[in-house]
């Protein structure tokens, strides 16, 4: 059953669909949930936080259930997203804890490297060896390696747009950024992506 | 292709690109994923291929870089396994069966 469609009967309130609903995405809200926080634990808490606020939104106890437009994917990694800004917050309240993740909602660093400097380190203008990329392109293992050095930002668009395969729109809305700048965003990633597989393991 | 004379920036001082259909390789570099993407308009999407097509680097590289953005989507698309007690406590946490279907 769609998504659209399990929300609809979820909202009777229908705890069996939402269960359906939640085992189908958990592991989508978990994975983009890492990459918000720094903890497993932290991560945990976004995912219960998430599928929480989707249940009492679903069931009409609170706004923001999912409108029907976009992906019901989008709208729960919106949640997440929030979520975890309230983790976040709730850390600030106890700094020693967290001190070293001030920046992660900062909507842009106003990062100025220029784009050709992002291509050199990228390969763009090199001979690298093809069978070298390409064996890199085929390990699951090394890929996520790559994402996992690289900075939140980074990851966290590469991972809304090319991972879960949300639109621009719906990703930009995720992050709270404009399209133009999710746009900048995705890829300076992608050849930040690039550079790290040039330098991992092959 | 020698009619243009590029400005001089920090970009052409750190790449040799060429001047083809129009476009510098640093402005193909610049629109490579919307390139990917299939968002670009239909004017600059005809230079770029008219680029490539000239420009080997350019070919190498987008090709390079088109197949990376493939394969992150094709391998990473099924998401981790969520662990059963992490699964467990969140259905806890959620407490379906808390609710009855209104009648």
């Amino acid at each position: 059953m769609p998504d659209d469609a399990l929300l609809r009967l979820a909202a009777a309130p229908d705890a069996a669909a939402f269960a359906v609903f939640v085992r189908r995405h958990q592991g989508h809200v978990l994975r983009f949930a890492r990459s918000l926080t720094r903890t497993p634990s932290d991560a945990e808490d976004v995912l219960q936080q998430s599928f929480l606020a989707a249940w009492r939104a679903t069931r009409g106890d609170t706004d923001g259930a999912f409108a029907g437009t976009g992906s019901a994917r989008g709208w729960l990694l919106t949640i997440a997203k929030h979520a975890a800004g309230k983790t976040h917050r709730r850390r600030a309240r106890h700094p020693d804890e967290d001190a070293s993740r001030a920046s992660l909602d900062d909507v842009d660093h106003g990062e100025v490297q220029p784009q050709a400097q992002l291509g050199h380190a990228a390969g763009w203008g090199s001979d690298d060896d093809p069978e070298r990329l390409t064996s890199a392109l085929e390990s699951k293992a090394t890929l996520e390696a790559a994402l996992a050095r690289l900075a939140d930002d980074d990851r966290q668009v590469l991972l809304l747009r090319d991972v879960e395969g949300l639109s621009t729109k719906e990703a930009a809305a995720v992050l709270h950024v404009q399209e133009r700048a999710l746009k900048s965003r995705l890829h300076r990633a992608r050849l930040r992506l690039r550079a790290e597989l040039r330098g991992g393991p092959a | 292709m020698t009619d243009d004379k590029r400005p001089p920036s920090e970009a052409t001082a750190a790449h040799v690109g060429q001047h083809i259909a129009g476009l510098w390789c640093d402005e193909v570099l610049a629109v490579l994923s919307d390139y990917v993407d299939g968002v670009l308009d239909d004017a600059t999407r005809a230079q770029v291929e008219a680029h490539v097509q000239e420009c080997d680097e350019c070919a190498r590289f987008g090709a390079d870089f088109a197949a990376m953005v493939g394969a992150i989507r094709a391998q990473l698309a099924s998401p981790p396994t969520v662990d059963d007690d992490v699964s467990a406590r969140l259905f806890a946490a959620l407490d379906l069966d808390a609710v009855e279907p209104s009648r």
